[in-house]
């Protein structure tokens, strides 16, 4: 672990990259063994490899093809050794260490090998090291000096010294011309990102590394980078470091993408980012990354942000520059008027998923104790709100309930209303390395996702059901377990309230719920869902792992429980591969949760109504709360509209473009007297604001963010904030100037207060993080070191809850004038509304959002490939170009929400999850036609409400 | 806030609690958990200027949650 | 009815054994002469070839280099019958060439039709598997081990020692890989098994894999023998069909399946861990050891891999007893071994004989000298990366030790001649163009290496530096042997520096100038 006291301070750096590498993977046996390295004996785990045990030892073997985030190859031939009584001279990474083995990694033979090895290497490799992108970060430079070559006697002969350079992908290059083979970018892209894109072509002297295909960007290629990591030499480089050179300090954060929560050192010359590089300490992504955090950071220094704060008197103005003080007294003044003329209740915030525990605690806090009402909603809201709605119902907690290594140990894994190549890439590829191993895969989508068939996974079962009918079949998967003798009694009755269990039994028993009669509802043959469900019963360990396709919809509370229902009727709750695992959009969807910024929750999932807990908080706060709830974002519009809801503090969240129905969310936006926009762009919701403070990138925050696995992770200020304050300073700045005092010297002091007032963070604080890397909560006095996995010997709630699921239908349906179901997703290159990935090279890969339609319906409707098409809701119509595909089911089209000229939330609409107001973003009854003209459709947001 | 989504949503949330003898119950503390006071106040007048338009359920879900305030 | 045997062997073949074989019955039928013509593999005297044999009371006799013009005289002239005409060689099996072979594999081969069961019963086939049947997993192990045999691909180790090894390691399934990828130049052993006697092939896989506990067999052929796996593949069919393959061997609850996959032409998949990568759909890259594919080899399971000739040898170890078969042979290589014969010979052909045979007995006893009549310049062991040795070594018994003493290697036992003329520079810069084609490309001594070493002998020839060019060719060498990962880049130097060594004239080299 590195460890960064000064956070902008510097760390020493080996060879350009701050992390030792050992060689080989580390062993997990408990056996230890003795083996002697030079003269030394040292006690290592038995299937360590000499090269590990020698490397641990402290006495580096040299090496080129291994790197222990791979398996051991054997290629080249650096790392021999002698061997007591073994005759002659095995690779060290090949070779596991055995009880009394004697090694010898200096002697004359084995350097006078490794010195002829290099030779050859050097016979076939450019002379350019004063010049190359890769000089101080090159092994092969590297060993050229530990093998002690002074001379290459080959002279020369033939070579690959002419060979081209493939400049195709945005982010990086491949110079032939250096390359080594020594398969680590090969093994890279099969072991670590499971893709298999890239192969080594040719044999003997021949034999090249090729994406297949004419380039690296027209392959099966995802950018994740793993290769450009694994790569040794300056073959598979940066562009950024072929442009800028070698960075000379880091900086460890975390990614600000999806809730994966990948670890990152900051790779930096001065101020200047030079590059993102995954560490293999990070506990969500163990030193992989995927094309959006490796690589896709550029916007936050892109010409758009604004950094300096601006006003309006109306929103038909221009904006006007001015000072923090004007921006944040104006803001303040405003506030205060409008509560003074139409009430306390008649302002509120939202919080954001994007940014960090300390600035969303920041804004829950200024809503409750400066603005003093509950009128504080998140992002969370539109994505995951029913998952904290049926996991504390049943379960007793808001939150996954495994750590993502818990997917190791998997034998059935059921990936429900997700997508997790394109959008959690990271988890995936762990995920599908499980699934390769032998797990078996059950995917429940209306769409064939990658993971549905792609190179070496294969699910076993495909449940393409129609969208809106997920309780419907996941009480139909319950009710075989029920009726066909597969339930964990033992479980149930240890861990589980009786009472509750009898009547969900009696429930799901019934006919109605049977996957004949479910068959008809959702389209999934009977049989299917009966081999399903009987699969998933019979694992050891099944682990269900789901996305916002199971919480956007109207009965999203109602699946979340039923899933619930699921892992507790089959005993897969409680210890590692098993577990109902939420893929959280954002970085901070867990940590928003968490914060309190839901309107009827103080932070750690307590009810408002508390008294207790409302005293605490009083106490520290020195304020007094409300005990009753206050609005949700729909509330809130609903009641601008109105007219009782007049101002409201957008911390970071696009509302105009990402909410449902936006024409609906324009119309309160327009009501409202003050609308506040914190954030890095202008954007869609800006166009309603009054004011406009400029935000910080995750590059400039100094906090935590808190994954999907309930990880605490640090983000660290790897440059200074641009706009010259933290976020929560000007949330601390607006309360104070509210009249409320609040007030922080640094982040970490934010830390040390939801701590003393939050029992599952009780144990957390930078320092700590800092020294351990991060940590799962609860982490208290009885989990000290964090918690992996929840409910081990107990719910969390105390006894499990079974919760009757029925199946109600949603009210959008298809008919004859809206024939088709539209359902939403993410891409892998890009981001939620694109504010960040639109802003980079990764529109390389995604110039526009396309809409997947079956070649039946397109057939049917006179529709070809690449044509653009009107799509129409009972809401709104839009304009996309069509993607002919099998990929969605007749009666089904996709689309992607990336570019805010798509408006996909144009049509959708105001249906919401029953219990939490969740969007139901997944169906929309549409109907498709050929657009009138087939010239780009010059539809921006604007003119297509115009046309509405 | 407009009665008619109140309405709806109290509707909605009437469909998706399983009939038993305790429904009522459970519908009244989701209301009380999650809908401000203002909703709940708006709700109640409706349904009292309107019981016939509500579920023998709904208008149980008030009269409990009224007591309960006086109480 | 008159019997006649015509040989399927593709070596036959390609000399027109089938035109001979269609022109005998159509003459046959033309004189009204009845006769059932039977086709065999090939007795492996292949200067004789097309080989016709006929059925007589003494014995089968043979009509040597048969073809469709000689086909209408032999039948005209009554040799059918009496046996006597200009091309008859007498009875085969008292052919100097055969009568001294001691052929315990190589048995049936040109003796039975391939695909007929019942011959292959009626000539002592399926007794070493019924005695198997009867036996204990652990007992039929200890045959194996006790006769001695030693793998026929070339690393000579000893079967039954790797089979042990599978044999102890639990796993819920276990393969027997048959290695039939034979790539190495002068040999041809393997084929005429498969395309002569493909069921004791079979018998001996069962064997192993009731042995070993494994209940599939596959066998990996290189693409290049046709022939070969439309035999196996049909009789591989019938034997499912029999009874012999399939969920109960032989009505036993023993269990056996076998499977034939074809290689893609590549000379390194005949290395055992680059033949597991390819049948398991990947590309032919040599895998490091350990694992050793005993304990963790296809798809990861404990695997026996063993060559053809090593599994063919097992039936008649079973059927005989293991006392039998150790009884034969030389020093620490026991039984036989079945050589080749090729090259510049004048009797080309295979000659299995016990371990202790002399190379000069082979060469010029059995095959007769060279085939061009000059003398012999020296002779290539063990395929193209075996080392040269000269006529000095005509006294060295054949055997694993005794030939890996004089600088040899045994390899698979094919033995390819040279006369006088050849060049042995351009022999040493093959051994390394050779490496250089075939190298999967994996490690680097072997990878670069070859081709850096066809360079520096073109350098050495052309009298470049010659000095330091021949030390640089001696590092390279050793970096090749001692660093490369598997025997392909191991062994390219051993043609290059025995050739070095024992003809250094034809390097350019002046006498007395420093090796």
């Amino acid at each position: 672990m590195t460890v960064v006291s000064d956070p902008r301070g510097t760390m020493p750096m080996r060879s350009g990259i701050g992390e030792a590498d050992y060689g080989t993977p580390k062993s997990d046996s408990d056996v230890l063994v003795n083996v002697t390295i030079d003269g030394q004996s040292h006690l290592v785990p038995l299937g360590t490899s000499i090269m590990r045990a020698a490397g641990e030892a402290g006495c580096d073997i040299p090496k080129l093809c291994a790197t222990d985030s791979l398996q051991p190859f054997g290629s080249c031939r650096m790392c021999i050794v002698e061997i007591d009584g073994r005759k002659g001279t095995p690779a060290s990474c090949t070779t596991p260490v055995e009880e009394g083995m004697v090694v010898r990694t200096q002697t004359a033979k084995v350097a006078k090998l490794r010195k002829g090895v290099m030779e050859l290497y050097i016979s076939d490799h450019p002379l350019d090291c004063l010049t190359c992108s890769a000089n101080g970060d090159c092994e092969l430079q590297d060993m050229a000096g530990v093998s002690g070559l002074r001379e290459v006697r080959y002279g020369i002969g033939k070579n690959h010294l002419d060979a081209p350079t493939d400049s195709s992908n945005p982010y990086f290059s491949f110079d032939e011309s250096k390359c080594i083979v020594c398969n680590r970018c090969v093994r890279a892209c099969d072991e670590v990102q499971g893709t298999l894109a890239l192969t080594i072509e040719g044999r003997g002297f021949n034999s090249k590394v090729s994406p297949g295909g004419l380039n690296f960007l027209s392959s099966e290629c995802v950018s994740c980078g793993a290769c450009v990591q694994a790569c040794p030499t300056a073959t598979l480089q940066e562009k950024s470091v072929i442009d800028l050179g070698m960075p000379t300090r880091t900086v460890e954060t975390t990614c600000a993408y999806c809730g994966v929560g990948c670890s990152f050192n900051a790779e930096l010359r001065g101020d200047e980012l030079i590059r993102m590089v995954p560490t293999k300490t990070g506990g969500a992504n163990e030193g992989h990354s995927c094309v959006k955090g490796r690589f896709a950071w550029g916007y936050a220094s892109h010409s758009d942000r604004v950094t300096t704060p601006m006003m309006r008197e109306k929103i038909t103005d221009e904006w006007r520059v001015v000072s923090w003080d004007e921006a944040i007294q104006f803001t303040a003044t405003k506030f205060k008027a409008i509560q003074e003329k139409y009430g306390d209740n008649s302002i509120g915030g939202i919080s954001s998923s994007r940014c960090t525990n300390e600035e969303i605690f920041v804004v829950q806090k200024m809503v409750r104790a400066a603005f003093g009402n509950n009128n504080i909603d998140t992002c969370a809201r539109v994505c995951h709100s029913p998952t904290g709605y049926g996991l504390s119902t049943t379960f007793g907690t808001s939150a996954g309930t495994q750590d993502f290594k818990s997917v190791a140990h998997s034998d059935v894994i059921v990936v429900i209303g997700a997508n997790p190549t394109d959008a959690h890439p990271v988890f995936a590829s762990r995920m599908k390395r499980r699934i390769r191993a032998g797990a078996k895969l059950i995917v429940i989508d209306p769409r064939k996702i990658d993971l549905v068939e792609s190179a070496h996974i294969k699910a076993d079962f495909h449940l393409p059901l129609q969208p809106g009918t997920n309780v419907a079949v996941i009480n139909a998967i319950a009710h075989v377990i029920a009726t066909e003798g597969l339930i964990d009694e033992e479980f149930v009755s240890e861990r589980c309230d009786p009472g509750q269990f009898k009547r969900w039994r009696a429930f799901i028993e019934l006919p109605e719920n049977s996957p004949e009669v479910v068959a008809a509802q959702s389209g999934v043959p009977a049989q299917l869902i009966r081999e399903a469900a009987r699969m998933y019963a019979a694992g050891n360990n099944s682990a269900i792992y789901y996305g916002l396709g199971v919480t956007e919809h109207s009965q999203g509370s109602t699946m979340v429980m039923g899933m619930a229902n699921l892992a507790m009727a089959t005993g897969n709750i409680g210890r590692e591969g098993v577990g109902i695992n939420p893929l959280r959009g954002q970085n901070n969807v867990q940590g928003a949760c968490d914060m309190g910024s839901f309107p009827h929750e103080l932070s750690g999932y307590r009810h408002v109504s508390d008294n207790a807990v409302r005293e605490q908080f009083e106490m520290l706060w020195d304020v007094k709360l409300l005990p009753d709830p206050g609005m949700r974002i729909p509330n809130m519009f609903d009641n601008a509209i109105s007219g009782e809801f007049r101002g409201v503090f957008v911390h970071g969240e696009d509302i105009a473009q990402s909410d449902p129905n936006v024409k609906h969310v324009h119309r309160a936006l327009e009501s409202m007297d003050l609308v506040v926009v914190q954030d890095l762009f202008l954007n869609e919701t800006s166009k309603f604001a009054h004011v406009f403070l400029p935000g910080t990138s995750f590059l400039e925050k100094d906090g935590t963010f808190t994954n999907a696995e309930r990880r605490i992770n640090r983000v660290r200020p790897v440059m200074a904030a641009r706009n010259g304050k933290q976020e929560w300073q000007i949330v601390c700045e607006i309360a104070q100037a509210m009249g409320y005092d609040m007030h922080y010297d640094n982040a970490a002091q934010i830390m040390d207060e939801i701590a003393q007032i939050t029992p599952t963070f009780k144990g957390v604080s930078f320092a700590m993080l800092d020294q351990v890397g991060s940590v799962q909560w609860p982490c208290n006095d009885a989990a000290p070191t964090g918690t992996p996995i929840m409910h081990i010997d107990n719910f969390v709630r105390g006894q499990g809850q079974f919760m009757e699921t029925p199946f109600v239908p949603t009210e959008e349906r298809s008919n004859r004038k809206f024939p088709l179901l539209l359902t939403t997703g993410r891409i892998l290159s890009q981001y939620n509304v694109g504010a960040q990935t639109r802003r980079t090279k990764n529109t390389t890969w995604h110039t526009e959002d396309l809409l997947e339609i079956h070649e039946s319906d397109a057939a049917m409707r006179g529709i070809v490939d690449g044509q653009k098409i009107a799509i129409t809701s009972r809401i709104g119509e839009t304009i996309l170009t069509a993607h002919v595909t099998q990929r969605v089911p007749a009666g089904v089209v996709h689309t992607t929400f990336h570019h805010p000229q798509s408006g996909a939330n144009v049509i959708t609409t105001e249906f919401s999850d029953w219990a939490t107001n969740c969007p139901e973003y997944k169906v929309t009854a549409v109907e498709i036609r050929p657009a009138e003209s087939s010239a780009p459709a010059t539809n921006t947001l604007d003119e297509v409400l115009a046309k509405v | 806030m407009d009665v008619a989504i109140l309405t709806r949503m109290a509707e909605q949330i009437e469909l998706n609690i399983p009939v038993h003898e305790d429904t009522y119950l459970r519908i009244s503390e989701h209301l009380v958990k999650f809908w401000t006071p203002q909703m709940r106040s708006d709700f109640y007048q409706q349904v009292i200027a309107n019981r016939k338009d509500f579920s023998a359920t709904l208008n149980k879900v008030v009269d409990e949650l009224r007591a309960k305030a006086n109480a | 009815m008159i019997k006649v045997f015509v040989p399927l062997d593709s070596a036959a073949l390609s000399v027109g054994a089938d035109e001979v074989a269609d022109s005998i019955a159509l003459y046959a039928a033309t004189a009204n002469i009845e006769i059932e013509i039977i086709r065999t593999g090939s007795r492996g005297m292949l200067w004789l070839e097309p080989l016709v044999e006929v059925e007589t009371s003494s014995g089968r006799i043979g009509f040597a280099n048969i073809c469709t013009e000689t086909v209408s005289e032999l039948i005209k002239s009554g040799a059918l019958e009496t046996g006597s005409h200009e091309s008859s060689i007498g009875l085969v099996e008292e052919h100097e060439f055969f009568k001294n072979q001691n052929r315990v594999t190589f048995a049936r081969v040109g003796v039975i039709d391939p695909l007929s069961i019942s011959d292959y019963e009626n000539h002592g086939g399926l007794v070493g598997l019924r005695k198997a049947l009867e036996m204990s997993s652990a007992d039929v192990v200890s045959q194996v081990t006790e006769s001695g045999l030693r793998g026929r691909g070339g690393a000579g180790f000893p079967a039954g020692i790797k089979w042990q090894t599978v044999l102890n390691t639990q796993s819920d399934q276990k393969y027997i890989c048959c290695n039939a990828d034979e790539g190495d130049s002068g040999t041809f052993a393997d084929r005429m098994l498969m395309e002569g006697d493909p069921f004791t092939l079979i018998e001996g896989m069962i064997i192993s894999g009731i042995a070993v506990g494994a209940t599939q067999g596959l066998i990996y052929v290189r693409s290049e023998y046709p022939h070969a796996i439309d035999i196996l593949n049909r009789a591989i069919a019938m034997a499912n069909e029999y009874g012999l393959l399939g969920s109960n061997v032989l009505g036993s609850k023993s269990a056996f399946a076998l499977e034939v996959r074809v290689g893609a032409g590549s000379y390194v998949c005949g290395e055992e861990t680059a033949m597991l990568e390819s049948l398991e759909g990947k590309r032919g890259m040599v895998r490091a050891k350990p694992p050793i594919p005993a304990l963790v080899g296809l798809f990861g399971k404990p695997t026996v891999i063993n060559n053809v000739m090593t599994l063919s040898a097992v039936p008649m170890i079973l059927a005989q007893g293991a006392a039998a078969y150790q009884a034969l042979g030389h020093e620490r290589s026991r039984g036989t071994q079945v050589f080749q014969l090729a090259g510049n010979i004048k009797r080309g052909g295979v000659v299995e004989v016990a371990f202790g045979i002399t190379l000069g007995e082979l060469v010029d006893t059995y095959g007769g000298g060279t085939n061009s009549g000059r003398p012999v310049k020296t002779v290539q062991i063990g395929g193209p990366l075996g080392a040269y040795l000269g006529t000095e070594s005509w006294d060295v018994a054949m055997g694993y030790e005794s030939l890996a003493q004089a600088g040899g290697m045994l390899g698979h036992g094919g033995i390819v001649v040279f006369d006088d003329t050849a060049n042995m520079a351009k022999q040493a810069r093959f051994a390394m163009e050779f490496c250089a084609e075939e190298s999967c490309g994996k490690c680097t001594p072997c990878r670069i290496g070859s081709t850096r070493g066809v360079e520096v002998i073109d350098r050495i020839v052309a009298g470049e530096d010659q000095e330091k060019n021949l030390e640089l060719l001696e590092d390279l060498c050793e970096v090749m042997t001692d660093g490369s990962l598997c025997a392909m880049g191991g062994l390219t130097p051993m043609p290059v520096r025995s050739a070095l060594k024992l003809f250094p004239a034809d390097f350019g080299i002046k006498t007395g100038a420093k090796l």
